[in-house]
């Protein structure tokens, strides 16, 4: 299907970003064969690696692959769930680091322009000098890039008030899968100038397009927060309190939900000990506010619906407990080395009984299922630990698994995804779950945009 | 350019066996009902040859099905309310009246969203939301005529969207039929989606180049009990566009904020007999609204409001009572007796951008002898420019007008503006999108509309020239 890399395109690639952006050792092109995956059977290794400095560079890089027939597998920190940054067909992977500067910030016209490669915390602190936030905020923040968010419109904690990845941005600059360079979106609050192909690049996961600037919102930053840490001796009184928070009029931008499982690994893996640890299921609540009277009478409120809702203790939830829920994905390691972490997304009204269903479902598999999740949107990360299961057997029971899981999601209205993206772990998921014509439509855009298929093959579905 | 076949009586016959015979027809009169829109210049019009009405999503479909085999264009049809000639069918064939279509099917208020058909009236749509106390917050202007798959297909605008967003921000999911005609379901009512493409976002917007919206899935949010409205009056046009960032920093999320200019307010008030303060002072208006959950909130709110209109130099505050919104809604009026003839603009800056762009067209416009005012909905950063023809000529009025805005738009898009902020290109500024749009970005948009409707079916002859 594809050429294999040879002298001459390494030449090529050298010749646009010069030789010491390309790497075709074996050390730096092991290093590349995985993202956050840990099973060695999706590894795969690339054939190159290749650093561009800018935009240009970028698009000269594309043109060559197209000529050449070499497929490209863009990375951004490498911090995907889904097999994205995986080099799954072989080529190259286009490392965007190097174009890691922040442009712009503009405090009247309210936006910042960054590089791709910049990463997302760098994002957040510049607002934040100015008193503006960046409201994009994954657990990932600490590393992941901001290209990478856009691409596949991740979510992060912030979600319920402020929206997601796309909510966020005005226009983006982007490689076309051809290697034409284009400016999509605009730093308007209303267009109907065309089609939305900011909106359609964002979350296509790098296969339409290969995202290299952003022009992202800004807004301003409410100067008074609470955040309180509710424990609950039940899944099902910590799910009763999300809906009542919501209704309250509260206007929350987190509500995150722990279960005892996760609070056993991750308090052992950040070493911080909490109260009713062998037994609480955890609820994160912070409200923003730019009166500061809602202070007292908010969190007044907020703690009356945990003690209605049946919470244990209540505490101030400061950095130190709120390390122990952004921690709670690393923290599966120290219980195995193989690890799987799906990201379904399901009507909010639907929270509840979606985690206590699945939760249920573990009583019938040999591994625990263990949830965590940004409850005040519907999106729940389900965890399940290999440990000492042969390969054949967790193979067999994770796929076992969500033959019975998506069928029921699905049946909610929800979707594989809500932020991880479908990568090349969820494809054929994708493919038997999604509306023929629907996935027609999406193959029809895919191949009307990159007729080789240079860009990402192998992810989110086959075309 | 692609080639249609004529409508034939085969054809005819085959859509009678759809909707019909009742449903189709292709006398004089209702042809020629069916050749505009809004649009009042007669060289713009084009007849039909056929109009279909339809019932459910799967006749659309069926329909669909049928132009693609008969190889003869179809223009879908809400309430005709377009300012962009977007609902004539410049290529003649078939127009799809969707208006039949116009069941509210649900409103859910525990979970917050609303059911309806493509052809229910937007202002129907509100009152059912209101009648539960809940928001549909898209209001276009033509609320009371419009219908919401319109509203969908150009991602209308409004007086709203401010604080809420546009059309395309109250979305949930859209029933589509493809310009193939197959029938699916495009986005979901979940509050993350990462699951391939966001094709509901596509569409949305695409003036119904790229599907039939048939139904859709809204959201529905928490109706604000409490509002303020105050009027701004400034005699620095610099200092009033402060305004709007300095509410928006401040967190007091306005939900609109209207701007009539000196001219407007001028021949508004002299139309609707009232005299607003300042009104013979060559003064502007900046009409600001806000909505609040809380009673003890609307106080707060319009003192730190009217704080900030004092520190950004407003030379005075005052209650925007019904005086006051009824010369802003008599504006347009209010120039008609100054000419029969009269075009609008709908330019969209970024909103830090509002005050260069006024000044510096309208001093572009003193160089023609047409005459300019002034109206924008200064929260989003979208102008309406009237222009009036009064006793021009014709050659003189279209020559005048096509160089002023072959200045205005390369200026607009110099400011990282757009050439329409809510009412859509539709055939009228085709041109235009043609001349300014990013090179690259547009053989993108036509590389997808040739690959969802290969015939060039839905549409021709809308938003770009595709073949």
């Amino acid at each position: 299907m594809y050429n294999k890399v040879d002298e001459k395109f390494i030449a090529g690639l050298q010749a646009i970003v010069g030789k010491e952006h390309v790497y075709a050792d074996p050390d730096t092109l092991d290093q590349y064969k995985t993202d956050e995956e840990t099973d060695p059977a999706k590894f795969h290794t690339p054939e190159a690696v290749v650093a561009p400095g800018s935009t240009e560079e970028v698009a000269a890089v594309v043109k060559l692959a197209n000529e050449s027939n070499i497929p490209i597998t863009v990375r951004s920190a490498g911090t995907s769930l889904a097999d994205g940054a995986i080099a799954v067909c072989g080529g190259i992977i286009l490392l965007m680091g190097r174009m890691n500067r922040i442009l712009e910030v503009n405090t009247e016209g309210l936006y910042l322009v960054a590089e791709a490669g910049a990463l997302v915390k760098e994002c957040q602190a510049a607002a934040k000098k100015h008193n503006l936030v960046y409201a994009g905020d994954p657990s990932s923040a600490e590393t992941c890039q901001i290209g990478g968010n856009l691409a596949t419109n991740a979510g992060g904690m912030k979600a319920i008030r402020y929206g997601v990845t796309r909510d966020q941005v005005y226009g983006m600059t982007v490689v076309s899968p051809m290697g034409e360079i284009m400016h999509v979106g605009a730093c308007l609050k209303k267009k109907t100038t065309g089609y939305a192909l900011e909106q359609l690049i964002m979350g296509s996961e790098g296969t339409l397009g290969i995202i290299t600037e952003v022009t992202l919102k800004l807004q301003p930053l409410p100067p008074y927060r609470f955040d309180v840490l509710a424990m609950f001796d039940s899944v099902e009184k910590a799910a009763r309190l999300v809906p009542t928070v919501i209704k309250a009029g509260l206007n929350p931008t987190s509500i995150e939900f722990m279960d005892n499982s996760f609070v056993r690994s991750s308090t052992a893996f950040c070493e911080i000990d909490v109260p009713h640890r062998d037994i609480a299921n955890f609820v994160y609540v912070t409200v923003e506010t730019f009166d500061e009277n809602q202070l007292d009478t908010g969190l007044e409120k907020l703690s009356e619906l945990c003690e209605e809702a049946g919470a244990l203790e209540v505490l101030e939830a400061d950095d130190r407990l709120w390390s122990l829920r952004r921690n709670c994905q690393e923290s599966l390691r120290i219980l195995s080395d193989v690890t799987i972490t799906d990201d379904f997304v399901v009507p909010v009204h639907k929270v509840a009984e979606t985690i206590e269903h699945v939760k249920a479902m573990g009583d019938h598999y040999p591994f625990e299922v263990m949830v965590l999740g940004h409850a005040g949107d519907g999106n729940l990360h389900v965890c399940m630990c290999r440990k000492d299961l042969t390969e054949e057997e967790w193979n067999e029971n994770v796929e076992k698994f969500h033959r019975e899981a998506y069928p029921y999601v699905y049946s909610l209205g929800g979707r594989l995804s809500g932020e991880h993206g479908i990568g090349a772990k969820k494809l054929h998921y994708m493919e038997e779950y999604t509306e023929p014509a629907e996935l027609e439509y999406m193959r029809m855009i895919k191949r009307a945009v990159d007729p080789k298929n240079i860009l990402n093959p192998g992810k989110i579905f086959n075309v | 350019m692609a080639k249609y076949n004529p409508v034939t009586p085969e054809l005819l016959e085959e859509l009678k066996n759809v909707v019909g015979a009742a449903n189709v027809k292709t006398d004089a009169e209702t042809l020629d009902r069916f050749k505009t829109d809004e649009e009042t210049d007669p060289r713009l019009m084009h007849l039909p040859e056929v109009v279909v009405w339809v019932n459910s999503t799967e006749e659309v479909a069926a329909v669909m099905k049928l132009a693609n085999r008969f190889v003869v264009p179809v223009t879908p049809r809400s309430a005709g309310t377009s300012v962009s000639d977007g609902a004539i069918p410049v290529l003649g064939g078939i127009v799809l009246n969707m208006e039949k279509m116009n069941k509210i099917i649900e409103i859910n208020e525990d979970a917050m969203y609303a059911v309806a058909e493509a052809g229910a009236r937007t202002i129907d749509i509100q009152m059912a939301a209101k009648a539960k106390g809940l928001l549909y917050a898209g209001d276009p202007c033509s609320a009371e005529s419009c219908l919401i798959g319109g509203n969908i297909a150009t991602n209308a605008g409004g007086n709203k969207a401010v604080r809420y967003g546009t059309t395309r921000n109250q979305v949930f999911s859209v029933e589509i039929v493809t310009p193939t005609g197959e029938i699916t379901t495009l986005g979901s009512r979940l509050k993350k989606c990462s699951t391939g493409y966001c094709l509901e976002q596509l569409v949305m917007g695409s003036e119904g180049t790229l599907g039939i919206i048939c139904k859709a899935t809204l959201k529905l949010l928490p109706l604000p009990p409490y509002k303020v409205d105050v009027a701004a009056v400034y005699d620095d046009l610099d200092k009033a566009v402060t305004l709007v960032p300095n509410l928006v920093k401040a967190g007091l999320e306005p939900t609109s904020v209207e701007f009539m200019d000196s001219n407007f307010l001028k021949s508004s008030c002299e139309y609707s007999e009232i005299k607003l303060p300042h009104c013979d002072e060559g003064v502007c208006y900046l009409i600001v609204s806000m909505e609040t959950f809380n009673e003890d909130e609307v106080d707060a709110k319009m003192e730190k409001l009217a704080e900030i209109c004092e520190e950004s130099g407003a030379i005075d505050v005052l209650e925007a009572d019904d005086r006051v919104w009824t010369v802003r809604r008599n504006c347009l009026e209010s120039t008609r007796s100054l000419s029969k003839i009269a075009q609008s603009d709908d330019l969209v800056v970024p909103v830090d951008q509002i005050a260069n762009c006024i000044k510096r067209l309208t001093e572009e416009a003193k160089k023609y002898d047409f005459t300019m005012f002034c109206l924008a909905h200064a929260g989003d950063g979208n102008l309406h420019f009237q222009h009036m023809k009064g006793d021009m000529s014709d050659e003189a009025w279209e020559e005048q007008q096509h160089a002023f805005h072959e200045t205005a738009y390369s200026y607009v898009y110099s400011l990282g503006g757009r050439i329409s902020g809510e009412h859509g290109i539709g055939a009228k500024k085709v041109y235009a999108m043609e001349k300014y749009t990013d090179p690259v970005e547009l053989a993108m948009m036509k590389a997808i509309k040739k690959a969802l409707d290969p015939l060039d079916i839905l549409k021709p002859g809308k938003v770009m020239n595709v073949y």
